[in-house]
C-alpha cells in the first residue's frame, strides 16, 4: 500500500455540477462519497483517477426518510452506522440493518455511505492486490490484462459483487435514484447491477447516484441478512445470504425473494426460490427444496480466501439456515 | 521471606496513559529538523540476479537527496539477530545491506531519500531495474531435492542448518514400548503483528558518528550489528533508548534493512533519514517459521515414555538469521526437554527457500513444538484411553529433579502438578465428555495443553548474551532513577522494574521513574527477549537498588549515630528497625549528601551533617547464576459448528508456575495477550503467499486474519502458581513466551474433544473441520 497518487480533489455544491464535472472530466474522473473504498484502492494503484469529485458538499443527500405509503428513501451519503441505528429500519427493514452493521468496522461504518455500498467495487484474490505481484504474476483483465485469472474462458471479468446492503436492498424491491445531465431516473436494483466486474453498473460516467428507494414492507414481511466471513468484524462476506418473505397469520409463506452476494459479479437472485416456498409453511422438505435451488443457482470462482468448494457447500447451510430463522420468528 | 509492600500489588503501568494516547515516547514520533524521507524499492521476483539499476531518473528529481544501489553498499556479511555475537560459529551470515541478487519476493535493491516522502515514492518508480530471473522454491521439501534451484552456494540441498540432539538409545527404547505412534504435524507462518511498524531515523554528524532511534527490543544488538554491517567500529554508533514500543513479541529482535539503508542515505545527505515500513513490508519482513514436525513416540500401556524420536523440517526463507536459532531452541524446549524419558532423539533442519526471512515470535520455536507434542499425547491417551491429565503427571519432571539439560537450568521451584491439578479443578475437567459425544450442530469440548519447561532468560544456552546492568540513582525529592537498557515492549517491563527497584529501596512504585537512556550511558543488557526480564534484568535492577539503599543506610548512619546494619527503609523513610522514634525521609538523606560541606553562618562556617559527600546511587552489571523453568498449563471449552466448521473459543483458563507474581495486572494482561496470538495461531492466522510468484498475498489486516476483540472469549482466567523461586527478585521467575505456546494445542485438543476427528495443520480452519468430518 503506497500514499495516495497525486490527483485534483473536486468538491461540488450541487447534484447538477457534480456531474457537469464528470461530463467535462470523461473516464478519468471518480466519484467519492465517503472513500472507505476508493481510498484503499487508490493506495493499491488499483484506480489513478485524476480527478475525484466529492459528494461530501453536496446538501440533502443525508438524509433518511420513510412513510407507511412511499416507503423508505436514503439520501446516498447516509452512513451505514446511520442505517444501522435508525429505529424505522430496524423495525421495518431489519435486515438492511444488520446488513449495514456487518459491513467491516465501528470507524468505518461511520464514514462509509449507503451509495458507496451498493457502488463498492467488485473484489477479486487476484486483482485486490499490491501493485507488484500483480505486475509479477501477470494482469488479469480487471487491471487491464487479457485473462480472467479465476475463470480463464470467461470473456468478462468474474470479480464479485461484495456489498453487503445490495443483496438485502434488491430483496426488499429496492430502486436506485441515479442523477445525471437529464435529471434523476429511478432504476431497480436487479437492472443497476451487470454480471461483469468491470462494467459492473448500468450508469453513465456522467451519472451519479443521489440515493435508494425501498417500497414499504407488505404486511407478514419478516427479513434476514446472513454473512459468512473469517471474523466477526473487519471482512468482506465470503457469502451474503439476504432473505424477504412474507408469512401470512398461518404461518404460510405468501412471497419469498432470496438474494446472495459474493458469489458473482452482481447481486444473485434466486429465481427459483418463490418456487420453493411459496404456499408452504417453510416446513423441513421445503427448505431442502430451497436450499437445493440455492446450492445449483450459486457457483462461487476462486475470488475469495475461503476455497470454492467451502463457498459452494456453505449456499446450502446458509440458506437453511436464512429461512428457518424466517419461521422462527413468525 | 519478609512482607512485601509493592511486589505483587496491582501497581498501574507509569507510562500507560501516554501510550494509549500515542505518547511521543514511540519512536514512530520521532522527528527532527531536517529530516528525510527514505523509501526502499524491492524486488517483484522471488530470486533473481540484478544485470543493471539506473537510477539516473530518480536522482534528478527534485527533493530528492540521495539514492543507494548494491554497488555503494558495504558488502560485509553478516548475521542480523541481536542476542548473538556477530562471529558467533552457531550463527550463519548470509545477510547484506543491499545484494545483487535477491532470494525472496521483496528484498530490497535500492533505497532514495527525498524531502517528501511522495517524492521518495515517485522516485522508486523512475529506477529502473534489469533483473535475470531465476528458477525460485518455494517448498522446503522441494527445496530439499537434488535439481531444486539452488538459492546458496554454502547450503548443498538449500539446508543451511543441520542439528540432532539425543540421550541414551532411542532404538532401544522403542524395543522396550508397547506401542509406537507416528504423527506428522505442519504449522504455518504467522507475523507477529505488532501493533507499531518498524520505523527508524538516523542522523550523522561530520565526524561521521551516527545516532539511532528505532522501534527495537534491543539497542546494543542493534548498535553491535549496524556497526558490524556497516564496517564501523562499535563506538562510532549510539542507539538511543525508546521510552517504550508499540510491541515486538520477537518480531524487533534483528537488524532489518531499514537502519543500515538510513545510516548510508544520512552519511551521504548530511541530514537525518527516516524510514517507516508500511504495513505489507512488515508483513514480509518476520515471521514465525512453519515447522513440519514428524513425531514417533513409544509408550508401555500404563502411559510410560520408553523412546521419542521427532524430525522437524524448519523453513528459514531466504535467509538463516533467527532459523539458526529457532531450530535448537524448537528441538530442546519444544521437543526434547518436555517430559522424562530415558531414551529420546531430535534431528532438524533449517531449509532455504525462496520466501521471506523467518524471524524471531514470541516462543521462538516453542509453540511449533507443542502443536505437535501435546497434540500427540492426547491422541495417544484416546487410544490407549488414558487419562491426558495422568499421563503428562506420570511423564513430568519433578521439582527438585536435575535438570535434564544443563546444571545451569534448575528445577529447583517447578509446580506442573499444582498447575495441572488445581487448574483441572477450578475449569470442572472432570465433567469433561468423551469426544464428538454431543447432540445438536454446535458441539463443544474442553481441552488442554501443557508447556511443561521452559526458562527464565538465556543462562546455559550457548552463543546467546545473558547479561543486565542498571544505574539506581537517588534524587532530592526522596525519588529514584532507574537507568537501564531494557525495552519496554508492551508487556509492562517498565512497570515491573520500578516495582522491583521501589520494593528494595524501600519507597513507592510511583517514586522510581525510568530514565533516557542510550547506549553510551547505561550498562549493556541483553535484549527482551526469551522471557528474561523479569527474572534477568529484575536481579540486576534489585542489586543496584539493593547497592543503592546500602550507601543511603551508610550515608543516613551519621544522621542517626547507628551502624547502617541497624537501619531500615519503610515508606520513604529512613528509621531505626522497628522503631518509629526517629524517621528521615529519604529526600532529607539525599539532599544532606548533595548538600555543599560548608555553609556560611552567623558564626563563620559550619559543617553541614553529613561529611560524606556524594550522589547515592547502586550499579549493577551480572548474570544470573540459574535459569529456574515455569510451568504452564492451559484448559479451554470450545464450540464448533459442525455444518460450517467454525470454532468458537468460549473460556479459557491458564495455570502457570511463575515464581512470584511481581505485577498481578501486567501478568494477566500478558495472558490474556498471549491467548489471542495463540488463538489466531490455532484457528486463523495464516501469512500466505503466492505458490507462483512467492509475493505476500495476506499484507493487510483486512487479508491477514488476526483474531478480533468480538472472537475472543468471554472469559479467560489466569491461575499463577507462586512458587517462590530462591534465585529470582523476589522469588519470581517466567511468564511471557508459554502464554502463546499453549493455546494452540489446547485448542485443537478441545476441537477434537467436540468433534472426535484430529486436525493436525494448522490453523485449523473451517475447510479443514468439514474436510475432517467428511463434508468437503
Amino acid at each position: 500500500m503506497m500514499r495516495l497518487p497525486r490527483f485534483s480533489y473536486r468538491r461540488p455544491q450541487t447534484a447538477a455540477e457534480a456531474v457537469a464535472i464528470l461530463a467535462a472530466s470523461g473516464p478519468d474522473a471518480l466519484v467519492v462519497a465517503g472513500g472507505t473504498d476508493v481510498y484503499p484502492n487508490m493506495k493499491q494503484r488499483l484506480l489513478r483517477p485524476k480527478v475525484v469529485v466529492a459528494l461530501r458538499g453536496i446538501p440533502g443527500l443525508g438524509q433518511i426518510e420513510y412513510d407507511d405509503r412511499q416507503g423508505l428513501r436514503l439520501g446516498s451519503m447516509v452512513t451505514l452506522r446511520e442505517i444501522a441505528e435508525h429505529q424505522d429500519i430496524r423495525r421495518l427493514y431489519p435486515a438492511l440493518a444488520s446488513a449495514a452493521e456487518s459491513v467491516s468496522t465501528p470507524q468505518l461504518r461511520t464514514m462509509g455511505t449507503i451509495g458507496g455500498n451498493v457502488c463498492l467495487d467488485t473484489r477479486c484474490n487476484y486483482y485486490n492486490q499490491d501493485l507488484d505481484w500483480r505486475e509479477a504474476l501477470g494482469f488479469c483483465l480487471k487491471s487491464g490484462g487479457d485473462i480472467c485469472r479465476v475463470a480463464r474462458s470467461s470473456p468478462t471479468c468474474r470479480a464479485i459483487n461484495c456489498s453487503d446492503t445490495a443483496p438485502v436492498l434488491q430483496a426488499f424491491g429496492a430502486s436506485i435514484v441515479v442523477t445525471g445531465p437529464h435529471g434523476e431516473r429511478r432504476v431497480r436494483l436487479e437492472d443497476f447491477y451487470v454480471d461483469d466486474g468491470i462494467q459492473r453498473w448500468n450508469k453513465a460516467a456522467d451519472e451519479i447516484v443521489t440515493g435508494i428507494a425501498v417500497p414499504p414492507p407488505a404486511p407478514g414481511t419478516r427479513s434476514v441478512y446472513l454473512k459468512l466471513r473469517s471474523r466477526s468484524s473487519v471482512d468482506f462476506p465470503l457469502l451474503g445470504v439476504a432473505l424477504v418473505a412474507e408469512l401470512d397469520g398461518r404461518g404460510v409463506c405468501r412471497g419469498a425473494k432470496m438474494v446472495l452476494g459474493a458469489v458473482a459479479p452482481r447481486p444473485l437472485e434466486i429465481t427459483a426460490l418463490a418456487e420453493a416456498l411459496v404456499g408452504s409453511r417453510l416446513d423441513k422438505a421445503a427448505i431442502e427444496r430451497a436450499a437445493r435451488a440455492v446450492f445449483l443457482a450459486g457457483k462461487p470462482l476462486d475470488n475469495t480466501i475461503a476455497t470454492i468448494s467451502y463457498r459452494k457447500r456453505m449456499l446450502a447451510v446458509y440458506a437453511r439456515r436464512a429461512i428457518a430463522q424466517i419461521a422462527a420468528a413468525a | 521471606m519478609s512482607e512485601l509492600s509493592v511486589v505483587g500489588q496491582r501497581v498501574r503501568s507509569p507510562d500507560a496513559y501516554d501510550k494509549v494516547t500515542g505518547g511521543k515516547g514511540f519512536p514512530v514520533n520521532v522527528r527532527l529538523p531536517g529530516m528525510l524521507h527514505g523509501k526502499l524499492l524491492r524486488s517483484p521476483y522471488a530470486h533473481a540476479r540484478i544485470v543493471r539499476i539506473d537510477t539516473a531518473k530518480a536522482e534528478k528529481l527534485p527533493g530528492v537527496k540521495a539514492v543507494l544501489t548494491p554497488s555503494a553498499v558495504p558488502q560485509i556479511k553478516y548475521h542480523s539477530v541481536f542476542f548473538a555475537p556477530n562471529l558467533d560459529p552457531g550463527m550463519v551470515r548470509d545477510m547484506l545491506i543491499l545484494s545483487d541478487t535477491v532470494r525472496f519476493a521483496g528484498e530490497p535493491v535500492a533505497a532514495v531519500a527525498a524531502t517528501e516522502l511522495e517524492i521518495a515514492e515517485e522516485a522508486l518508480e523512475l529506477i529502473d531495474v534489469e533483473y535475470d530471473v531465476l528458477p525460485a522454491v518455494f517448498d522446503p521439501g522441494e527445496a530439499m531435492r537434488p535439481g531444486a534451484p539452488q538459492i546458496w552456494e554454502h547450503a548443498p540441498n538449500n539446508v543451511a542448518v543441520n542439528l540432532s540432539f539425543g540421550f541414551g538409545d532411542v532404538e532401544q527404547g522403542f524395543k522396550q514400548a508397547d506401542y509406537v505412534f507416528e504423527n506428522t504435524y505442519q504449522t504455518q507462518r504467522v507475523h507477529t503483528c505488532y501493533m507499531e511498524p518498524r520505523v527508524c531515523v538516523v542522523d550523522s554528524d561530520r565526524q561521521g558518528d551516527l545516532t539511532v532511534w528505532s522501534s527495537t527490543q534491543h539497542i546494543f544488538g542493534l548498535q553491535e550489528k549496524l556497526a558490524f554491517a556497516l564496517g564501523l567500529p562499535i563506538s562510532k554508533v549510539r542507539v538511543v533508548k525508546p521510552r517504550y514500543i508499540g510491541g515486538g513479541f520477537g518480531g524487533k529482535l534483528d537488524l532489518g534493512y531499514i537502519e543500515p539503508v538510513c545510516a548510508l542515505l544520512s552519511l551521504k545527505s548530511g541530514r537525518p533519514v527516516r524510514i517507516e515500513q508500511t504495513r505489507y513490508e512488515d508483513f514480509i519482513t518476520t515471521a514465525r517459521h512453519p515447522v513440519k514436525v514428524q513425531l514417533r513416540t513409544g509408550v508401555k500401556k500404563d502411559g510410560t515414555f520408553t523412546a521419542r524420536y521427532a524430525k522437524s523440517i524448519l523453513e528459514t526463507g531466504a535467509h538463516a538469521t533467527h532459523g539458526a536459532v529457532v531450530l535448537p531452541v524448537h528441538g530442546l524446549m519444544g521437543f526434547l526437554l518436555t517430559y522424562r524419558c530415558p531414551d529420546v532423539k531430535w534431528e532438524g533442519c533449517a531449509v532455504y527457500t525462496n520466501n521471506m526471512i523467518g524471524g524471531g515470535f514470541r516462543g521462538y520455536g516453542g509453540p511449533q513444538g507443542a502443536f505437535a507434542v501435546e497434540s500427540q499425547i492426547d491422541e495417544i491417551c484416546e487410544e490407549l484411553k488414558l487419562d491426558p491429565i495422568a499421563f503428562r503427571l506420570k511423564n513430568a519432571h519433578r521439582e527438585a529433579d536435575p535438570h535434564p539439560f544443563n546444571p545451569n537450568f534448575t528445577l529447583s521451584t517447578y509446580r506442573l502438578d499444582e498447575c495441572l491439578k488445581r487448574g483441572a479443578q477450578e475449569f470442572e475437567w472432570s465433567k469433561r465428555q468423551s469426544a464428538g459425544s454431543g447432540s445438536g450442530t454446535k458441539k463443544r469440548g474442553i481441552g488442554f495443553a501443557c508447556q511443561p519447561l521452559w526458562v527464565s532468560g538465556c543462562v546455559g544456552f550457548p552463543g546467546i548474551y545473558e547479561h543486565s546492568g542498571a544505574i539506581v540513582k537517588l534524587n532530592v525529592d526522596g525519588t529514584a532513577d532507574l537507568s537501564i537498557a531494557t525495552v519496554d515492549m508492551g508487556c509492562g517491563q517498565n512497570a515491573v522494574l520500578s516495582q522491583i527497584v521501589a520494593e528494595e529501596l524501600g519507597v513507592s512504585a510511583d517514586a522510581v521513574r525510568i530514565a533516557y537512556a542510550d547506549t553510551q550511558t547505561v550498562p549493556f543488557d541483553a535484549p527482551t527477549h526469551a522471557s528474561r526480564v523479569t527474572y534477568s534484568a529484575g536481579n540486576a535492577v534489585k542489586v543496584a537498588a539493593g547497592s543503592a539503599r546500602k550507601r543511603l543506610l551508610e550515608v543516613a548512619s551519621q544522621l542517626f549515630g547507628a551502624s547502617p546494619d541497624d537501619l531500615e527503609v519503610v515508606n520513604g523513610r529512613v528509621r531505626l528497625k522497628g522503631s518509629r522514634a526517629k524517621e528521615i525521609p529519604i529526600a532529607e538523606v539525599v539532599e544532606l549528601a548533595g548538600a555543599p560541606a560548608l555553609t556560611l553562618g552567623l558564626e563563620g562556617n559550619q559543617r553541614t551533617p553529613i561529611a560524606d559527600k556524594g550522589t547515592i546511587l547502586g550499579t549493577s552489571s551480572l548474570a544470573p547464576a540459574s535459569n529456574p523453568s515455569p510451568a504452564t498449563a492451559e484448559f479451554v471449552e470450545v464450540e464448533v459448528d459442525t455444518e460450517t466448521g467454525e470454532v468458537r473459543p468460549l473460556r479459557a483458563l491458564f495455570a502457570h508456575d511463575i515464581g512470584r507474581v511481581i505485577s498481578p495486572l501486567g501478568a494477566e494482561g500478558q495472558v490474556e495477550g498471549g491467548f489471542q496470538q495463540g488463538m489466531g495461531f490455532a484457528l486463523m492466522e495464516n501469512l500466505v503467499f503466492d505458490s507462483e510468484t512467492g509475493s505476500c498475498l495476506a499484507g493487510d489486516f483486512l487479508n491477514y486474519k488476526i483474531p478480533t476483540a468480538i472472537e475472543m472469549p468471554g472469559e479467560i482466567k489466569s491461575l499463577f502458581i507462586e512458587s517462590n523461586e530462591p534465585s529470582g527478585p523476589f522469588g519470581a521467575k517466567a511468564l511471557a513466551e508459554p502464554c502463546l505456546i499453549v493455546p494452540a494445542p489446547a485448542i485443537a485438543n478441545a476441537i477434537y474433544n467436540a468433534i472426535g476427528v484430529r486436525v493436525r495443520e494448522l490453523p485449523i480452519t473451517p475447510e479443514k473441520i468439514l474436510a475432517a468430518l467428511g463434508k468437503l
